[in-house]
């Protein structure tokens, strides 16, 4: 049998002048799942949300919303509903006017509107704030008065717009685990904007990657990680080395590559011999030892970095490119500047290596 | 220390001019005013200073409650009026218009500015006496057999001031609007509120400000209007302007100045409850 989504976006086209600023997107939300849009600012992921909300009408395609096109449907008839960056509170409406703003709006007995509110409220831990006008509250209380309005209407999907980007660090991090916390217990579907990785790889159970209107990649956290597919992802997300190599040949599942003439076993993605690519690695992934080790590339310590738990090195190839290296800090070291012009080389297991696509 | 006592006298020499414009042409009048309506009149426009209450008692005459009470119908009326002719414009510049239209929409607004009010108003005689435009389209298009009297009366007086006060309408409620944060509209639309409710429940409380800033600026003029009712007003419709006029011009300063300064009383006393009423501290950080 067929899996119904909550959510189904299908290829859906949105331009603005002659620039499109989503670019035939299809995307599938599953019941209760945690999903995010990544990317940087302007790669279409907050007007892909805002046509999932209604306030935005693509030009080409659907948006079906629990098995309902609901394409042309005006966001007070969707069952949806959305945390706004910067919230979006109404500055004359009290705290629990803000909350009952919802379902006031449909046919609900007060009673019942405000056992809804204190639940709601109590649920994002703002209970006794109900008199407080909005300019009265802080940051971060701003945040959960916006997250009980759109809850107390227990939609099938919350969507929302970057609604930590305005917090400072700290309470963001309190907030990210308190939303992923909220969004189990309740067992709906949010769809998350961010531009903040770190965000997206700590709360999201399927990470979208989007850039320049297009969806890069599609994921859990550890597979954009490990093995994402085209290099913008790699570098989007994390820090990562690329080198240009070509196919030397296949064998089984993992393909020889040249890379400056140095032979590297890599991962295989079905390039054929002869084929120039690009390989991905990870700065942790790296190894680095002695000069002269069989099938590793040779280069020279450029720079050494301390970061408290780990060091981060530059090495510079023989090519000249220089590649990143991060090791843990497992023993203490205490001369690590002397390291700089060191003759090493490096080398990583071939299955921390990635070919990217294109 | 020095340099707080220099920026004090520095601010003092910076307020002086306002200071000697206000006592000179705003403190002094009132007070001079405030002396010729506790005296009396005298034959041949003469002011004699035997100081009583003579002239705030002959304002409360029975003769006269008809023009105050033609006055705070027409302002209210008036006020009424432009709210609903304003709002509509306002809304249509501030939210629906495409941007390059909104300045030009606004210079139509202020336009008549460049022309006198005393010759716009003339220029509404034209329009509504019985040979004037309208009559005439009427007549040829043969939906009035004889023209209409649109003229001289209380419609006229109503039409000549919601024209004249509409720009002191519009550019306030514009104003709130402009400012009002679009994407609280989009909020109250996916909360479930459909164009209506966002407009009852969000667009107008948040436009307040503009109201209240807009029925101040016209009802406010239009309780001492006089040159709307002097020209297109009939002979009764006599609003307070046009008394305190005539009594100026019948060289009655006395009784004129003591009308004037119940006026200014009264305009005060409206003001006040204005600002008490439109401004809620809270919410309006």
């Amino acid at each position: 049998m067929e899996e119904t989504y909550e959510v189904e976006v299908e290829n859906v086209t949105r331009r603005f002048g002659d620039v499109a600023a989503v670019n035939s997107v299809s995307l599938s939300v599953r019941h209760g799942e945690f999903l995010t849009l990544l990317g940087p600012s302007g790669c279409g992921k907050t007007t892909l949300l805002r046509m999932i909300a209604g306030f935005d009408t693509p030009d080409e395609g659907r948006v079906i919303l629990g098995g309902q096109d609901v394409t042309d449907v005006p966001p007070y008839r969707r069952n949806v509903t959305t945390v706004f960056q910067q919230y979006a509170l109404f500055p004359h409406l009290n705290v629990f006017k803000n909350v009952a703003f919802g379902p006031e709006r449909r046919r609900i007995a007060r009673d019942e509107v405000k056992r809804r509110v204190r639940d709601a409220l109590e649920m994002v831990r703002l209970a006794g704030r109900d008199e407080s006008f909005p300019n009265e509250l802080s940051g971060g209380q701003q945040q959960r008065v916006a997250l009980a309005r759109a809850l107390v209407l227990e939609p099938r999907v919350l969507l929302l717009d970057e609604p930590l980007a305005a917090l400072d660090l700290k309470l963001r991090k309190e907030m990210q685990l308190e939303l992923k916390g909220l969004q189990r217990r309740l067992g709906i579907s949010f769809i998350y904007v961010t531009h903040d990785q770190e965000e997206a790889l700590t709360m999201s159970d399927r990470i979208v990657v989007m850039n320049a209107g297009r969806i890069e990649q599609v994921g859990r956290a550890e597979e954009i990680y490990e093995r994402p597919l085209t290099e913008f992802v790699a570098g989007f997300i994390g820090l990562s080395n690329i080198l240009q190599g070509m196919v030397e040949a296949m064998n089984g599942e993992y393909s020889m590559i040249n890379i400056g003439g140095v032979i590297v076993r890599v991962q295989s993605n079905g390039a054929k011999p002869g084929e120039k690519v690009k390989v991905m690695v990870r700065p942790e992934k790296i190894r680095i030892a002695g000069a002269d080790s069989d099938r590793a590339l040779a280069g020279k310590i450029d720079s050494v970095v301390y970061l408290g738990d780990s060091t981060q090195l530059k090495v510079m190839l023989e090519s000249g490119q220089i590649i990143t290296v991060l090791e843990q800090n497992r023993e203490p070291s205490s001369s690590i500047h002397n390291r700089i012009g060191e003759r090493v080389s490096i080398s990583w297991e071939p299955e921390s290596a990635i070919i990217l696509r294109g | 220390m020095a340099i707080e006592q220099r920026k004090n006298r520095l601010a003092r020499w910076l307020l002086a001019p306002a200071v000697v414009w206000l006592t000179l042409l705003l403190v002094a009048p009132l007070v001079i005013v405030l002396v010729v309506s506790l005296a009396m009149r005298g034959p041949y426009g003469t002011t004699i200073y035997h100081f009583n209450l003579h002239n705030y008692l002959h304002a409360i005459d029975p003769l006269y409650l008809r023009a105050y009470w033609r006055t705070i119908w027409i302002a209210t009326a008036t006020t009424l009026l432009c709210i609903a002719v304003s709002y509509p414009v306002a809304y249509h510049i501030a939210l629906r218009a495409p941007a390059r239209w909104k300045r030009i929409l606004l210079v139509f607004v202020v336009i008549p500015f460049w022309t006198s009010f005393v010759i716009r108003t003339y220029a509404w005689k034209l329009l509504l006496f019985s040979e004037g435009i309208i009559n005439t389209a009427l007549m040829s298009s043969g939906v009035t057999g004889e023209p209409l009297k649109l003229l001289y009366n209380d419609f006229a007086v109503l039409v000549g001031q919601v024209y004249g006060e509409l720009p002191f309408m519009i550019l306030p409620i514009y104003v709130a609007l402009e400012r009002l944060d679009k994407r609280l509209l989009e909020a109250a639309q996916d909360l479930g509120a459909n164009r209506f409710w966002t407009f009852v429940k969000v667009t107008l409380p948040l436009s307040r400000p503009g109201l209240i800033a807009g029925t101040v600026l016209v009802f406010i003029p239009s309780l001492g209007a006089f040159i709307t009712p002097d020209l297109l007003g009939g002979a009764k419709s006599i609003m307070i302007g046009n008394l305190i006029q005539n009594q100026f011009a019948q060289l009655n300063k006395p009784f004129g100045s003591a009308l004037s300064l119940m006026l200014t009383a009264a305009v005060l006393l409206l003001l006040a409850v204005a600002l008490k009423v439109g401004f809620k501290s809270r919410e309006l950080a």
